[in-house]
């Protein structure tokens, strides 16, 4: 009798273990309501994850569905570490991914593994065409846009006001040379020398994470130098401007570095932290940065201004900035009425009345479409505006994210390896070459 | 030798044989849900995980259920081209070897002092046992402030230790001592298991055969060596093959305090892994380390137990 009870447990647990195998997923609801289709959509967003931006989305999508009672939009937190694996799991158990807001770094995987289609599309033609192109032109991944810009922002330099006029200096005579900001760097560094709460007195962020490799992309391209051709292959780093304009910023970081002007190895975020605590005088971010630096005391915006990166840096160098965007990306296999909703919710999150708050007080950018033409811009923008137009873009490649990330291996290798400039530049391109050639 | 036959039957068995069939058959039976288990969930993995090693699978062969092609061994030979390979298993062997040797060490030297009944050795194990419960990121998490730049604790005190000549001491920026950064942190996770499982085989050597020994005039040195340790053998065996398997397999610390950095010198082959697959959605090449990797511990683990097997064994 024992037996046969053993026996037939081992075969319940065998047949159970079959069982959960099984498993079909769920449709998105879609019902009909009067003349109108009521459809959900599922928005997946990197800005739940901070605290400022998910206060606003939520408000902003509760205040979208009042209006328009036939969309549901249910919204998921995601993350650039895990978007595919999220994407892929939801999609494994019959979720839709219908709508993604996140980077534009996100877009070369999203598009090549098949999660969006090209917004042109879906939104309609006179909305479309009201964004700017060369914003647009950075959202394009093998000749196709696949996402439409929420706004963006150049690289710029978040400078302390009072720090800056306490050692004498005046913001209306801000460097428009590297040597002048050279010599700015300086007479602070003199000024603030024994100053424990002043740690830094020109930031640039050199941890190996893909922020910052965007970030000394940037850097790279203000001194002149372009990181990727159009062909979307590595560019010729060994000679001529590249060669001219890879080697002044290393020695741009080995100067600030070596001299304690700022620490390795930080990432954007100990340097919004610690400019928001009043410890940097200046350093090099995006302007939706600040949503970080405001974080930290409610005063900061007595003290946050900003600059353009100076327009003469190195030998041909013009201070042009690659352009940064948050942006909107649309799922594949959306329903007509999906579509419809789709358009009405980028619409809505890309007009003057619903923006004009987030981008004085939570992210502050510059707009991208004509809708917002009127916003009103945050005046701890106005010392960097000169900066907005001068923008260049980047051809996109799937490698995007681990080649600019090598960026910060090189910087680190020179700066603090003792590896020669031209070792450190030979290593660099032996390892973009890895991964685009993968 | 003759067995007893069944009666009525045309072909006569021996009645034992049929009983060791029904026995085994039975045991089969019992064992079947564990097979599944084990085939479904280890197995079969395992195995789709090698097939993919030697194969071009990228994101889109995921997303859309597209089969992999076969790429010519092109995975290994990329990895290997690009001295990765070779780096990462060098950097997760020195991080293996130092942190289970100095695990073991400071885990035996902790068991020893606590199993020599000194006061508060109950309250000791007790928080002893903080580490081990805290999770391995909020470990990570832990650490990272302390050894933060410039306004972590470790800065502070060589600052202090120095006298202030030293300000700028930052553990994980040093391609150096990045990876004795992530030990640290892994040896305070890790001391305290290892320590209360080897006081547990402590408690377990005879009290007759140290006196024995004693009154023998062995020595604290000897009784240690020739009787204590002998006598924990299979706990020492079973703890440090969990160590060394346990660190084989870190990457919760790595991601935390140096996701790899700086310069490469603390990608192991975990860390190496994942870049592969969810950094570069390079699936083929992810499985081809994991593979290494897998073979790699195996032969360890293999060795290792081949060096402590016992006589139960």
């Amino acid at each position: 009798m024992k037996r046969k009870i053993a026996a037939a447990l081992a075969m319940a647990m065998t047949f159970s273990l079959a069982a959960c195998g099984g498993g079909g997923g769920t449709d998105t609801p879609s019902t009909s309501n009067g003349e109108q289709e009521n459809v959900t959509l599922r928005f997946y967003n990197y800005a739940l994850s901070e605290t400022a931006k998910a206060d606003w989305w939520n408000a902003t999508v509760e205040a979208f569905e009042a209006e328009n009672d036939w969309i549901d939009i249910e919204t998921v937190t995601v993350d650039y570490n895990s978007m595919i694996q999220t994407f892929t799991n939801d999609l494994a158990s019959g979720l839709a991914v219908d709508m993604v807001y996140g980077e534009v770094s996100w877009i070369p995987a999203l598009a090549e593994s098949g999660f969006v289609q090209s917004p042109e599309d879906v939104l309609s033609a006179d909305f479309y065409s009201g964004y700017y192109d060369y914003v647009l032109e950075q959202m394009k991944y093998n000749d196709t846009v696949y996402a439409v810009p929420h706004y963006y922002s150049p690289s710029l330099i978040f400078v302390n006001k009072d720090l800056v006029e306490a050692a004498g200096l005046s913001m209306d005579s801000f460097p428009t040379t590297l040597d002048g900001l050279k010599e700015w760097i300086e007479t602070l560094a003199a000024y603030y020398q024994g100053d424990t709460n002043v740690t830094t007195i020109f930031g640039l962020t050199t941890a190996e994470v893909s922020a910052t490799g965007a970030n000394i992309n940037a850097m790279y391209n203000a001194f002149g130098g372009t990181l990727i051709n159009d062909q979307g292959g590595l560019a010729d780093l060994t000679s001529g401007d590249n060669l001219t304009a890879m080697t002044e910023m290393l020695d741009f970081y080995k100067y600030l570095i070596g001299s304690g002007y700022t620490q390795e190895n930080l990432k954007l975020k100990d340097y919004r932290s610690s400019f928001g605590a009043g410890n940097v005088v200046m350093y090099v971010d995006q302007s939706w940065g600040y949503a970080q630096i405001s974080e930290v005391s409610d005063n900061t915006s007595d003290f946050t201004v900003t600059a353009s990166l100076p327009g003469t840096m190195g030998t041909n160098g013009k201070g042009e900035s690659l352009v940064e965007s948050h942006c909107f990306m649309i799922g594949s296999g959306l329903s007509d009425a999906q579509k419809e909703a789709v358009d009405l919710f980028i619409q809505y999150c890309t007009s003057t009345g619903t923006m004009e708050d987030y981008l004085n007080n939570i992210g502050l950018a510059y707009v991208a479409h004509e809708n917002m033409e009127d916003c009103q811009i945050s005046p701890i923008l106005d010392g960097a505006s000169s900066g907005k137009d001068n923008v260049v873009t980047q051809p996109l490649i799937s490698a995007a994210t681990s080649v600019q990330t090598e960026m910060a291996s090189m910087v680190l290798n020179y700066v603090s390896n003792g590896v020669s400039s031209e070792d450190a530049v030979n290593s660099y391109i032996t390892e973009a070459e890895y991964y685009i050639n993968q | 030798m003759t067995f007893p036959v069944e009666a009525g039957k045309k072909k006569q068995r021996p009645a034992f044989r049929d009983q060791k069939t029904k026995d085994v058959l039975f045991c089969l039976l019992l064992l079947l849900p564990a097979i599944v288990l084990c085939i479904t969930f280890i197995i079969i993995p395992i195995i789709d995980s090698v097939i993919m090693s030697f194969q071009d699978y990228r994101l889109v062969n995921l997303t859309q259920n597209i089969p992999g092609e076969w790429n010519n061994f092109s995975n290994y030979t990329r990895l290997w081209g690009s001295g990765r390979l070779q780096s990462s298993i060098m950097i997760t062997v020195v991080f293996v070897v130092a942190t289970v040797v100095l695990t073991f060490v400071t885990a035996l030297i902790l068991a020893l002092i606590l199993n020599s009944k000194i006061r508060g050795a109950r309250l000791l194990r007790s928080i002893m046992m903080i580490p081990w419960v805290v999770p391995t990121v909020i470990t990570g998490l832990l650490w990272m402030w302390i050894f933060a730049n410039p306004y972590g604790l470790l800065q502070y005190l060589v600052g202090i230790f120095t006298g202030g000549h030293v300000t700028n001491f930052s553990i994980l920026s040093n391609t150096d001592t990045a990876l004795w950064g992530v030990i640290i942190a892994a040896l305070w996770k890790q001391i305290p298991l290892m320590a209360l499982l080897l006081l547990a085989g402590m408690q377990n050597v005879p009290d007759d055969i140290i006196e024995a020994a004693k009154i023998d005039g062995a020595s604290y040195v000897q009784r240690l060596v020739y009787i204590v340790l002998p006598y924990m053998k299979s706990v020492i065996s079973v703890s440090v093959s969990m160590c060394i398997i346990e660190n084989f397999k870190q990457y919760p610390l790595f991601a935390t305090l140096t996701n790899g950095g700086p310069t490469g010198a603390t990608t192991t082959l975990a860390v190496l892994s994942y870049d592969e697959a969810f950094v570069n959605y390079n699936y083929g090449s992810g499985a081809a380390v994991t593979t290494v990797w897998l073979l790699l511990m195996i032969i360890v683990v293999f060795v290792f137990r081949r060096i402590f097997r016992t006589d139960n064994d």
